[in-house]
């Protein structure tokens, strides 16, 4: 990076920036637009959740950010430099997990440092000890050797998360990873994700988080930010800022700030809600 | 024990049935001929070298044909230009029976080991191309843009995500295939024709007991020796699979 690009993020405070963003799918001549002028900036060691109604695109504009689709209109800026595929600074956990079903929970976790630039220039003794902390880290301690067809979803859920850390990525793009898990364990896991991000630590220590979610209160819980979307095509509605204070915890869950940042979220997408859940 | 013995009641009550009905005719093959053409024939060491020969070229086509068919199974199922332009023609190969080929490959590569080796290799190959195809396909899409997302190079991702995916289709695609070719080997050393002793294969040997000996207590002996051979070897194989890939049997 140019000193000069240095100084433009640093003006912007954006970590990603996202101008004039569309994506259509399908044949040119009658295209289906998944997302539609999108502009959104993305702050360094924020956690911004996206909500919105099924159809808002919530999941393209995850799948542009980790690279794996281009935009077809529009720009993505990382750190002021364009965003062109994949790359190792960018970690993405996926809803279904993608865990290797062939690798056991230490294979899988250490399946980045193994094969992709994450562990480029660690010895293999540093890469056990990473692969052993991040283990620690997310309570998997015991079942290093076991296969993931072996484990729970919330136990798979964390081998997800687990191989996300390992690879140390500048930026964590999570795509609903607890839809798949029951309240309770999702509960337990929001507050051991916030945990894990550092929302103890000083904000500059944190790593940013892109969220994708369909769960509104789980958007407000972990959020700094929640990015609602509305649907048909997906277009930005509105950004709440969510000023609730961290570390949060049971007590946030039942505070009225929170209960009202839910409604209000709740309201400005209500209508779109149901009109895809009755058509 | 009970269970053992209803289990074996069946089999003796038919060989004892065999053995009263054949008696009345003095070149019929009874259990108990059979039993002592099987123990000379053992003994005479014309059995299991007839059966090493058929086993080693059977191995030795089998081999050939599973390292033809993986790479090309794996890149018809990765590249949709390649299997566009090549199912048309392995579609069109593949009802030919190997036996089929027989005329051609003997003109081609005489009657030894050489066309034995082809014709099991033809006969293996598309089981094993069509599982692989298969395979590669049904991989889960999400697990190479895991590797992709994390930086993974695209010839490593093939090695570490989609050869390891694939895998349990191809292992089955193998099994099936090394089935195949045992039969395959058996009909062509009949085919090709006599060859004495352990020279030959159990195939040749069966034909000399029919075109020359007729013998048929031999030829029964083959016969079961044949059926024990494929059940053991789709055992095994079994068994070596359910060990490579641990993670698929769940």
């Amino acid at each position: 990076m140019t000193d000069a690009e240095m100084t433009d993020a640093k003006m912007t405070d954006a970590k990603i920036r996202l101008s004039g963003i569309g994506k259509s799918f399908g044949a040119p001549a009658a295209p289906v637009v998944a997302v539609q002028d999108l502009s959104l900036d993305i702050r360094p060691g924020e956690f911004l959740t996206i909500v919105g109604p099924s159809g808002c695109g919530k999941t393209t504009v995850l799948n542009m950010l980790a690279g794996l689709e281009t935009p077809t209109t529009g720009t993505m800026t990382l750190d002021g430099r364009p965003i062109r595929g994949p790359g190792a600074e960018r970690g993405v956990m996926f809803q279904d997990y993608a865990l290797f079903p062939w690798k056991t929970v230490r294979g899988n976790i250490g399946f980045g440092l193994v094969h992709g630039p994450a562990g480029a220039g660690l010895s293999a003794a540093e890469r056990e000890e990473r692969v052993r902390r991040v283990i620690e880290l997310v309570g998997l301690t015991g079942s290093e050797e076991k296969y993931p067809h072996q484990l729970s979803g919330g136990m798979r859920q964390r081998v997800a998360l687990a191989r996300l850390m390992a690879n140390e990525p500048q930026i964590l793009l999570m795509d609903e990873p607890l839809a798949a898990l029951d309240a309770q364990t999702r509960i337990i896991l929001q507050d051991e994700l916030l945990r894990i991000w550092g929302q103890d630590k000083p904000a500059a220590e944190r790593r940013t988080v892109v969220y994708i979610t369909h769960s509104i209160d789980e958007a407000v819980f972990l959020a700094d930010r929640v990015v609602v979307l509305s649907s048909h095509p997906g277009r930005l509605k509105r950004i709440v800022e969510i000023d609730l204070p961290r570390p949060r915890d049971d007590a946030t869950r039942l505070s009225k700030a929170f209960a009202d940042l839910c409604q209000s979220i709740w309201q400005s997408i209500r209508e779109e809600a149901y009109r895809a859940t009755m058509t | 024990m009970n269970r053992l013995a209803l289990k074996l009641a069946l089999p003796i009550l038919l060989l004892l049935a065999w053995e009263l009905i054949a008696s009345g005719s003095p070149r019929a093959p009874r259990p108990s001929t059979v039993l002592q053409a099987a123990v000379a024939m053992i003994a005479s060491g014309d059995l299991p070298t007839g059966l090493a020969t058929s086993l080693l070229r059977v191995f030795l086509g089998f081999a050939t044909a599973s390292c033809l068919a993986v790479p090309l199974g794996i890149v018809m199922g990765s590249v949709a230009v390649v299997e566009r332009n090549l199912d048309p023609l392995v579609e069109s190969f593949r009802p030919i029976a190997a036996i089929a080929l027989l005329p051609l490959i003997i003109l081609w590569l005489g009657t030894g080991t050489q066309a034995a080796v082809a014709i099991v290799a033809y006969a293996a190959f598309f089981p094993i191309l069509i599982n692989t195809i298969a395979g590669v396909k049904r991989i889960e899409p999400s697990l190479m843009r895991a590797a992709y997302t994390m930086g993974v190079g695209t010839l490593t991702r093939m090695r570490v995500v989609l050869l390891p995916a694939a895998l349990p289709a191809i292992l089955v695609g193998m099994r099936i295939g090394l089935g195949v070719a045992w039969t395959a080997i058996i009909a062509a050393e009949l085919a090709v024709g006599a060859k004495a002793g352990g020279q030959g294969g159990i195939g040749q040997m069966m034909f000399v007991f029919y075109a020359y000996s007729v013998e048929l207590n031999g030829i029964v002996v083959c016969m079961v020796a044949v059926g024990i051979v494929a059940l053991l070897l789709d055992r095994a194989l079994r068994f070596a699979l359910a060990r490579a890939v641990p993670w698929s049997t769940p």
